[in-house]
C-alpha cells in the first residue's frame, strides 16, 4: 500500500488540480461564452429571419412544453433596447393525412397576432409538402390575425350544402341577454352573442353570482364549488356553444320538456336558460338591440322600479353586469293573460319597449316565441315547441342533427379570427391553421390565459 | 514523487504500487470532473458518482463471488478509475441504466473473467464504453448544448432525452474548443484539462508517454492524407478541431497511456499508437465517432501482449517484468 507521505502528497496535488481545474473551465467559460452566445445568436437571426427579425432570441423553458411534443422549441425575439417583440414558435404538426408540417410561426408579443410565418426544411419521407407559392398565399390570409383560428368559409359552405338553416335577420354586432331572476344557487345566466355577417360566431352561456363575493359559474365549476350531472358544468356551456354555432339555430338543439337534449355530446345539463337566452339574443338582434342598449335598458327597469340605477344601486359587478334578481317584482317581466295566469315572459327590450310607451316592430318569425308559465318557485319559463316531438329539434331531419368536433381540441367559441381557406389547397391551410392553433393552445397554458 | 522510502516494505521493489498508480490517474481526472460538472451540473456528477460506486460493487461482487476477494486491508482503486473513465466519456444526457450497462460489461466481461485488476487484456471502460455505444446507440447521443443544457435537470439520469440541435463543430473558436465549451462528452470536451491531467501523470511517472504522443503525431500526419481520399479536401482548422474535439485527446492521454493494457517497451508502444491512429482515421468515414475512436484502442490492446511477447524475445536486455520502472 501507499505510505502516508504519499497519499498526503497526493491529497494536496488534487487539491491543486482541483483549483487549477476550476480556474482552466470558469477562466475558459468566461473567455468563450461571448463567442458561443454570438454564434448561437447568429444561428436565431439566420434562422427565425423569414418570421421575425429580433436583435436577439432566448429560448422558452417552461413545464407547459411538456404538454405539447409537436413543439420543438419556442424563443422570445427582444429588440435592441432589449423589449421583447414576440414569440417564435418551431413546431411540426401533422397534416389532416398524418403527414409532418414543419415550420416556423412568429406572433407579436402583446397581441398575440400572427406576424410571421415559415416552412422549415423537412427531409423526412413523410414530410407534408407545401409550395412556397401556396405558402405566400396562406401567409397572406393568417399574418394580422388574432390565434385561434377556424374557417369562416367551410361554415358557410357547409350551410349551402346541407341546407343548414341560418336564422334570418340577424344584425351584426355583440348582443347579450340575462335572466331576471336567479336560480336555487343564486346564479343568473346570461348568453353573450357575436354575429358577423349574419352569423352567429361566438356564443358565451355563463352565470353570475347575486353575490358579488363569488366566482362565476364556469370558475366554481371548474374548482369543484359547483357540481352537475356529467361533465363540469364550465364544459357542458362549451359544449353546447359550440353546437349552437354548428347548427345556428337554437331550435336544433332539440331541446326535451325537462330542460335536456339528447343529441349535443357531452351535454346533460338542464339547457333551458341558455335556449331562452340565446332566443332573446337573436330577437336583439333582428331589432339591432346590442349589448350597450340592453345594459341601458336594464337600467331604465331599475329606475323605473327604484328610481335609481345600477350604478347608484351598488348592482353593478367587476365584469359590468348587473346584479340583481327581480325574482320579488315578477309583474315586469310576467305576460299575463286575461284571466291573470302568467304564460310567459318578455325579454328587456320589451320591458323597455312597454316602460317606454312603444311599440315594437315584429322582429321574429314565431320560432322563438316564449310562452308557458313561470315555475311557482323558480320561476323558469317553459318553451314551448308546437308540432314537434320531444327532444326532436323542430323543422329539420335528424341529419341535421350531427355536429362536428371542436376544432383543433378549442371550442369555437374562442375562436379570436375566422378566415377563408385557400381554394383548392384546403388541406395546406388546415395545416397552417392547425400550426397556428396549436401555438394558441401553448401560449393558453404558458400564459395561464384565462379564456372566457 | 516521495523520497522517503524509510516506509516501504523490503518486498515493495517500486514505490509505484497499483493503488499509488491509480490514485495518481484518479487525481489527474480531477480537471475533467471539474468541466463536466461545470458544464453539465448536477446530472454529471451523480452519472459519475454512479459509475464509480456501481463499477466497485460489481467488482466487489465478483471478487467475493469468484472466491477471490482480497484481504479487508486492500482496497481496489482500479474500479474507481474505471467507473471514472466510463462516465467521463458518456455524454451528459445518459441515463444512468446505459451507464450501468457500460459497467456491467466492462467489469464481468473485460475485468472479471480474465482474473480482475491488472489482468485484464483491454481497457474495461473503453470495452464498457464502445458496448453500450455499440448495443445502445441512441442512449448514447444525449448531448445538451447552450438553452437546451440545464445544469439542474436531472430527469435525463432516468428517461433518455432527444438530442437537441447542436452547432457546426468547424465552427467552433480556439478558446471554446481549449476550455470545452461546445457540446461534448462529460470529460472528453476540455483540452486544456486533460492538458493538465496529462502533465500531472507525465509529471509522477504513471504513464508512458511514447504511445499517446505517437498516436497524436500519426493522427496529424495520416489526417490530411485521410481527408482528401475521402473528401477530396483538407482544411487545417478541421483537423485541429477534430483532434481536440472527438475525444483523440482524452484515448490518448488515459487510454493509450495505461500501464496494464498497452505495450511496456518502447517500439511495441509506438507501433501501438501508429496502428491505433491509422486504424481510427480508416475507420472514421464508416463508423460512429465514438466507435472509430474506441475500436482501434482495443484492437492495439490485444495486440499489446503479442507486440510485447515478441519484443522481450528480440531484446539483448532479457527483461521479462513489466513492472514500472523506478526513475
Amino acid at each position: 500500500m501507499m505510505t502516508h507521505t504519499q497519499l498526503k502528497q497526493l491529497i494536496t496535488e488534487a487539491v491543486l488540480l482541483l483549483a487549477l481545474g476550476i480556474a482552466l473551465v470558469v477562466g475558459g467559460y468566461f473567455v468563450s461564452s461571448d463567442n458561443a452566445n454570438k454564434r448561437m445568436q447568429s444561428l436565431y437571426q439566420t434562422r427565425f429571419e423569414p418570421v421575425m427579425k429580433s436583435a436577439s432570441y432566448e429560448k422558452v423553458n417552461s413545464k407547459a412544453l411538456n404538454g405539447f411534443p409537436e413543439i420543438k422549441g419556442v424563443y422570445i425575439g427582444y429588440n435592441s433596447t432589449g423589449d421583447a417583440e414576440g414569440y417564435v414558435i418551431d413546431l411540426t404538426v401533422k397534416s389532416l393525412y398524418g403527414k409532418d408540417l414543419s415550420m416556423l410561426v412568429a406572433l407579436d408579443y402583446e397581441s398575440t397576432r400572427i406576424s410571421g410565418l415559415a416552412l422549415e426544411p423537412n427531409d423526412d419521407e413523410n414530410a407534408f409538402y407545401i409550395s412556397q407559392s401556396d405558402m405566400k398565399k396562406i401567409s397572406d390570409k393568417l399574418i394580422g390575425k388574432q390565434i385561434p383560428i377556424a374557417f369562416v368559409k367551410e361554415e358557410k359552405k357547409d350551410d349551402k350544402k346541407s341546407d343548414k338553416i341560418i336564422v334570418p335577420g340577424l344584425n351584426d354586432g355583440i348582443y347579450y341577454a340575462q335572466r331576471l331572476y336567479d336560480d336555487r344557487s343564486r346564479y343568473i345566466d346570461y348568453v353573450e352573442m357575436e354575429v358577423k355577417d349574419g352569423i352567429i360566431t361566438k356564443v358565451n352561456w355563463d352565470a353570475f353570482s347575486t353575490d358579488k363575493t363569488n366566482q362565476d359559474r364556469s370558475e366554481a365549476a371548474l374548482k369543484g364549488a359547483y357540481v352537475v350531472n356529467g361533465l363540469d358544468w364550465a364544459t357542458q356551456s362549451y359544449n353546447i356553444c359550440h353546437a349552437l354555432l354548428e347548427c345556428q339555430d337554437p331550435d336544433r338543439l332539440a331541446m326535451k320538456s325537462d330542460g335536456t337534449t339528447d343529441i349535443v355530446k357531452g351535454v346533460t345539463c338542464d339547457i333551458r336558460p341558455f335556449i331562452e337566452l340565446t332566443m332573446e339574443c337573436i330577437a336583439n338582434s333582428r331589432a339591432n338591440y346590442d349589448k350597450e342598449k340592453y345594459m341601458i335598458g336594464l337600467n331604465m327597469i331599475l329606475l323605473h322600479l327604484f328610481q335609481k340605477d345600477a350604478a347608484d344601486l351598488e348592482y353593478l359587478n367587476d365584469d359590468g353586469h348587473i346584479v340583481f334578481s327581480f325574482e320579488k317584482n315578477p309583474e315586469i317581466y310576467t305576460i299575463y293573460n286575461d284571466d291573470n295566469v302568467a304564460v310567459g315572459y318578455m325579454g328587456v327590450m320589451e320591458i323597455e319597449a312597454k316602460i317606454r310607451g312603444i311599440t315594437l316592430p315584429n322582429t321574429g318569425d314565431g320560432t322563438n316565441t316564449q310562452t308557458g308559465n313561470n315555475d311557482d318557485n323558480t320561476g323558469t319559463g317553459v318553451i314551448e315547441y308546437d308540432g314537434t316531438e320531444d327532444g326532436l329539434s323542430s323543422g329539420s331531419s335528424t341529419d341535421d342533427q350531427i355536429f362536428t368536433e371542436s376544432l383543433d381540441d378549442l371550442p369555437m367559441t374562442e375562436m379570436a379570427s375566422f378566415i377563408e381557406p385557400l381554394s383548392d389547397r384546403y388541406d395546406q391551410t388546415r395545416t397552417v391553421v392547425k400550426a397556428c392553433n396549436t401555438c394558441y393552445k401553448f401560449l393558453k397554458e404558458y400564459l395561464n390565459w384565462k379564456v372566457t | 514523487m516521495s523520497t522517503d522510502n524509510r516506509q516501504l516494505a523490503p518486498f515493495i521493489h517500486t514505490e509505484k504500487n497499483a493503488p499509488y498508480i491509480y490514485i495518481t490517474i484518479l487525481v489527474s481526472l480531477v480537471p475533467c470532473i471539474v468541466c463536466g460538472v461545470f458544464y453539465y451540473g448536477l446530472r454529471a456528477l451523480i452519472l459519475i458518482l454512479f459509475s464509480m460506486a456501481s463499477f466497485v460493487l460489481v467488482d466487489s461482487f465478483c471478487r467475493r463471488f469468484t472466491g477471490r476477494r482480497s484481504g479487508g486491508d486492500y482496497f481496489d482503486v482500479s474500479s474507481l478509475v474505471e467507473g471514472l473513465l466510463i462516465a467521463l466519456m458518456l455524454p451528459p444526457d445518459t441515463t444512468l441504466i446505459t451507464a450501468l450497462t457500460a459497467v456491467l460489461f466492462a467489469s464481468i466481461v473485460t475485468k472479471q473473467v480474465f482474473g480482475g485488476a491488472g489482468s485484464n487484456i483491454v481497457n474495461p471502460a473503453c470495452a464498457g464504453r464502445l458496448f453500450v455505444e455499440l448495443v445502445m446507440p441512441a442512449g448514447t447521443q444525449g448531448l445538451s448544448y447552450g438553452e437546451d443544457n440545464s445544469r439542474l435537470q436531472l430527469m435525463s439520469l432516468i428517461v433518455q432525452k432527444k438530442p437537441g440541435a447542436l452547432p457546426d463543430l468547424t465552427q467552433l473558436s480556439f478558446t471554446e474548443l481549449i476550455s470545452g465549451n461546445y457540446p461534448g462528452m462529460i470529460g472528453t470536451a476540455c483540452f486544456a484539462c486533460i492538458l493538465a491531467g496529462g502533465l500531472f501523470l507525465t509529471l509522477k511517472g504513471t504513464m508512458r508517454l511514447y504511445t499517446p504522443i505517437t498516436y497524436i503525431t500519426t493522427l496529424l500526419v495520416l489526417y490530411p492524407i485521410a481527408s482528401i481520399l475521402e473528401t477530396r479536401t483538407f482544411s487545417f482548422d478541421g483537423m485541429v478541431v477534430y483532434i481536440m474535439s472527438s475525444g483523440a485527446f482524452f484515448v490518448a492521454v488515459f487510454l493509450l497511456g495505461d500501464l496494464t493494457t498497452m505495450p511496456s517497451r518502447f517500439a511495441p508502444g509506438v507501433f501501438a499508437g501508429v496502428v491505433c491512429a491509422a486504424l481510427t482515421l480508416i475507420t472514421k468515414p464508416f463508423l460512429a465517432p465514438m466507435v472509430s475512436l474506441l475500436a482501434p484502442v482495443m484492437a492495439v490492446n490485444f495486440l499489446s501482449f503479442v507486440l510485447d511477447f515478441f519484443s522481450k524475445t528480440l531484446s539483448r536486455r532479457k527483461i521479462r517484468s513489466r513492472e514500472v520502472d523506478v526513475s
